[in-house]
């Protein structure tokens, strides 16, 4: 069986319409949890790079907070949960896609001298499962540990953890507009 | 349940180094072919052109080294790793990410047909 998997690299194998209309489902709901996951680790990792200070005891003419306070003011320990859920049902979701990928995108790009978007979104795979990895971490940090202590350890574990969910929604987005299922 | 939480650093740590260790030797302990739908073992041998993910494979073996490595440092002695401080820990992520993008430059962009 395994010897009919031999073909060329720039072969892209015509796939019926059903093949690419399921497929543009598949990724427009990557593309929504991808997006949520985007807002809440952005808002959490502005929100502990750049903490609010605390508010004065509201009182007569006490002014209301600005919309920049209000943001970065968030308790965003509790979107914690939330972002390893989003984290992890985003990477399920692009698992199912990552084969189809393989068959019919990458297949493309080297066909027509884009190599280089292969390799970005071979990165993207990588810095997916390093932010897999981290978030047991992220986690214990959140949930665990006094948000008194470990203070700069959490936010730089944040930050990375943000830096890899930006850079893989970016490539993502990128790469459809190359090249997306039923184009 | 309760989780012994000396040991998820250990075990995040020991994910991410074994994932990137096996991409960077390429022996994924499975393989997709997705032309095909089928799976192999990562050390089946199949003809030259091929289109195959050791993606998963690469993610299996992180797996099995951090299921290991973290077995092993329970058993070490919860007073010889009280004193040990976590917090320099981010340094791997960030390593193991350029090593990732050392890999990339090396393997698809320098070496890769196309």
């Amino acid at each position: 069986m395994l010897a009919q998997a031999t073909q060329s690299i720039t072969f892209v194998p015509d796939l019926g319409l059903g093949y690419h209309v399921t497929y543009s489902i598949v990724v427009i709901v990557h593309l929504l949890l991808a997006i949520t996951l985007l807002g809440a680790i952005t808002h959490q990792t502005l929100a502990v790079l750049w903490p609010a200070r605390p508010l004065a005891p509201a009182g007569a003419g006490a002014a209301t907070p600005s919309l920049r306070r209000g943001y970065r003011g968030v308790r965003v320990n509790l979107y914690t949960n939330a972002v390893i859920v989003l984290y992890l049902l985003t990477a399920l979701v692009g698992t199912f896609l990552y084969g189809p990928y393989r068959l019919t995108i990458l297949p493309f790009f080297y066909g027509h001298g884009l190599k280089l978007f292969g390799g970005i979104f071979e990165l993207k795979e990588h810095f997916v499962v390093i932010g897999l990895a981290l978030l047991p971490v992220y986690w214990l940090l959140w949930k665990k540990v006094p948000l008194t202590e470990q203070v700069a350890y959490r936010a730089i574990v944040t930050t990375i953890l943000a830096a890899f969910v930006w850079y893989s929604f970016l490539v993502g987005h990128v790469l459809n507009n190359l090249r997306g299922f039923g184009t | 349940m309760k989780i012994d939480l000396r040991l998820i650093p250990v075990f995040s740590l020991a994910f991410m180094i074994g994932y990137q260790v096996d991409d960077w030797l390429n022996a994924p302990l499975i393989k997709y072919y997705p032309n095909i739908n089928a799976w192999s073992w990562g050390w089946v041998r199949v003809p030259a052109g091929h289109n195959t993910i050791g993606w998963f494979g690469w993610i299996a073996w992180g797996l099995v080294a951090a299921i290991v490595v973290t077995a092993l440092y329970a058993l070490v002695p919860r007073r010889l790793t009280e004193r040990i401080s976590w917090s320099w820990s981010w340094v791997v992520p960030v390593c193991t990410a350029i090593f990732a993008l050392y890999i990339v430059i090396t393997g698809w962009w320098l070496h890769a047909p196309g």
